[in-house]
């Protein structure tokens, strides 16, 4: 009751703001580029084949773009000093972060669907009707990866207490995952091996690689397509050299012995849910206890 | 029961005591004007009793609960207006009031608690962040009214408001108060405190220097005075030592001397006019209630206390000396 009074209260003061516009934006910009440059190259892919590209960009710009909107969430309230008139109102502090979590992911949920509304229209105008379960589940998933980053997001928010820590912890999370993950797993595995990963590797270094809620995206995202998908090339350190072909790089050839449960993709959910539970948690556990003098 | 009760309680910052083992009470339906300059520890208290910031030492309970442990019971009979605060810029006046109404789960009328703290209907619907200090003020104290609280508690009212705005403040506070409504309301100008106030706290450096009522305080500070004296000169007797005398200064030819003992005054002029020095002028002036509160919340309050308890009998004896006044 008090929670969803605070994020009524939020999603209408952030469904004000320009910022959230912009984001909505570039995020329909980016599919229309993609859909088009898809549709100009020489042997179009099917309107579905096209959907499933957009995994990419989700993959850039979605963690971003919820990281924007959530981490102020608490620490700019802290900041200004509004926190003391709602605090002062009777809410719980774990009412707050609630509101504040469903608030936020309100205004992701609300950007994705306008992204994907837009992306349906230039298919169906472009290459004619995709797939409309893919394209619904797509649309889950995606949803489920940005409330996910603003569970993230929002979970920062409440761990600091000022601006340029949160910032930078965001910031810092948005790079390591997007950006350096693999590298990291892979340095893992040769603190462990001494050797850097080659063609046949322990399952864990994969499960390692894929606890990225982004790389654990792309897995769920396969799951709505029903296919494996392409998400962003990560350049892991791995001496492939001894593949013979393509079908040498498929997961199941690579893993030593059996390809245990974990690196199923329905199992990338399981490490989404985590993501989306743990931050927000220890950010709970901070702010209970927090001066918010 | 008492409205707001602390005892000994203490907020530390690493080295630096910001409220020193405080005990203090409040009673049910009376206006308690927390008084202080800026940094003697009063927003800091504010923040422990709406535990918005949890104490180094000691408790707080309000309206019978722990301030710590039972929040929401005592966020859910008060109302709040915080010293330093923003609004939520892009959501309007009203908005703010239909969520403090929601949120307290009160049946106010937003149109009327605008109205009541006189915000410009139309204004109400503008976003906040088009709001003046003065406008964001009223809709707070607005959001405050909500429920119609058992406590308010007020943190500096009045900055920011103009001095109309600050009288219907104050019409407000009365109003409450003859409600029934305890009030607790901090500033660091007096005018502000004794003009709706029952008692007064005074707080310095996070000690409590003075618990009273205005009348109370008016009689502390009737007894004292200040003395100008025109001298040619340097007095050679040493007029600080004198007891009941707070305050020496001088600046050139003048001699400032500050006395909270009636007694002391003759006694300060017979020394100023022995060897070496001449009174030629002499001005009496009666402490203010404003001289009072800067006495306790600066460093001559130490000297004063320290040496008030002594010097009452002493002091009685030496006033059998005539002064000899030139005029």
């Amino acid at each position: 009751m008090s929670a969803t009074l605070v994020a009524r209260k939020d999603f209408a003061d952030a469904a004000r703001s320009r910022l959230l516009w912009g984001i909505s934006a570039l995020f329909v910009l980016f599919i229309g580029v993609i859909v088009y440059a898809a549709e100009t190259v020489g042997d179009p892919p099917s309107a579905t084949a096209t959907l499933s590209i957009l995994v990419v960009p989700v993959q850039l710009i979605v963690p971003i773009a919820a990281l924007v909107v959530g981490y102020m969430a608490i620490v700019g309230e802290r900041r200004s000093g509004s926190i003391k008139m709602l605090y002062g109102l009777p809410h719980r502090r774990g009412d707050i972060l609630l509101g504040k979590l469903l608030g936020r992911s309100g205004v992701m949920a609300a950007s994705v669907a306008v992204g994907f509304v837009a992306a349906a229209a230039l298919l169906l105008v472009l290459r004619g009707p995709v797939d409309f379960g893919s394209f619904l589940g797509f649309a889950a998933v995606t949803a489920l990866f940005a409330m996910t980053f603003v569970a993230i997001a929002v979970g920062i928010s409440a761990s600091v207490s000022t601006r340029g820590r949160a910032m930078g912890l965001a910031l810092g999370f948005y790079m390591v995952f997007n950006f350096f993950w693999d590298a990291i797993a892979s340095g893992v595995y040769y603190l462990i091996n001494g050797s850097i990963p080659g063609l046949e590797v322990e399952a864990w270094y994969f499960l390692l690689k894929r606890l990225s809620p982004i790389q654990a995206y792309k897995h769920v995202a396969s799951l709505a397509f029903d296919r494996d998908v392409n998400g962003i090339a990560l350049f892991p350190a791995e001496d492939l050299s001894a593949a013979t072909g393509p079908e040498d790089l498929e997961l199941a050839n690579r893993v030593i012995g059996e390809l245990p449960f974990y690196l199923e993709d329905w199992f990338a959910l399981v490490i989404l849910a985590l993501w989306a539970l743990v931050p927000v948690t220890i950010g709970y556990l901070r702010f209970r206890n927090a001066d918010l003098g | 029961m008492a409205a707001i009760e602390t005892t000994d309680l203490t907020k530390r910052y690493g080295d630096l005591v910001a409220v020193d083992g405080l005990s203090l009470s409040v009673e049910e339906g009376e206006v308690f004007g927390f008084l202080g300059p800026n940094g003697a520890g009063k927003s800091t208290t504010i923040d422990m009793l709406l535990n918005y910031t949890p104490p180094s030492g000691g408790e707080a309970r309000v309206l019978g609960h722990d301030a710590q442990s039972e929040t929401m019971a005592v966020h859910r009979r008060i109302g709040v207006l915080p010293d330093d605060f923003e609004l939520y810029g892009r959501l309007s006046g009203r908005r703010h009031v239909e969520f403090a109404i929601d949120s307290k789960d009160a049946d106010d009328d937003p149109a009327a608690i605008i109205d009541r703290v006189g915000l410009d209907p139309e204004d109400a619907e503008r976003p906040a962040s088009e709001y003046s200090k003065g406008m964001a003020k009223r809709l707070a104290l607005g959001m405050a009214l909500v429920g119609d609280p058992d406590l308010l508690i007020l943190d500096e009212p009045s900055g920011g408001l103009d001095p109309h705005g600050i009288q219907e403040m104050q019409d407000i506070v009365r109003t409450e108060a003859e409600s029934g409504t305890t009030v607790f309301f901090s500033s660091h100008i007096l005018g502000q405190v004794e003009a709706v106030c029952d008692r007064v706290g005074i707080l310095s450096d996070g000690q409590l220097a003075a618990v009273d009522t205005i009348e109370g305080l008016r009689e502390t500070a009737g007894t004292g005075a200040k003395v100008t004296m025109e001298v040619d000169g340097t007095p050679d007797a040493d007029i600080a030592e004198i007891d009941g005398v707070a305050d020496v200064t001088t600046d050139g030819g003048t001699l400032v001397v500050s006395c909270h003992d009636p007694t002391a005054k003759a006694e300060a002029i017979a020394r100023a006019n022995g060897d070496g020095a001449t009174v030629r002028d002499v001005h009496i002036e009666e402490t203010s209630l404003e001289d009072l509160f800067t006495m306790y919340t600066t460093g001559a309050d130490a000297d004063r206390t320290g040496e008030s308890g002594t010097g009452r009998s002493d002091a009685d004896g030496q006033t059998t000396e005539q002064p000899e006044v030139v005029a």
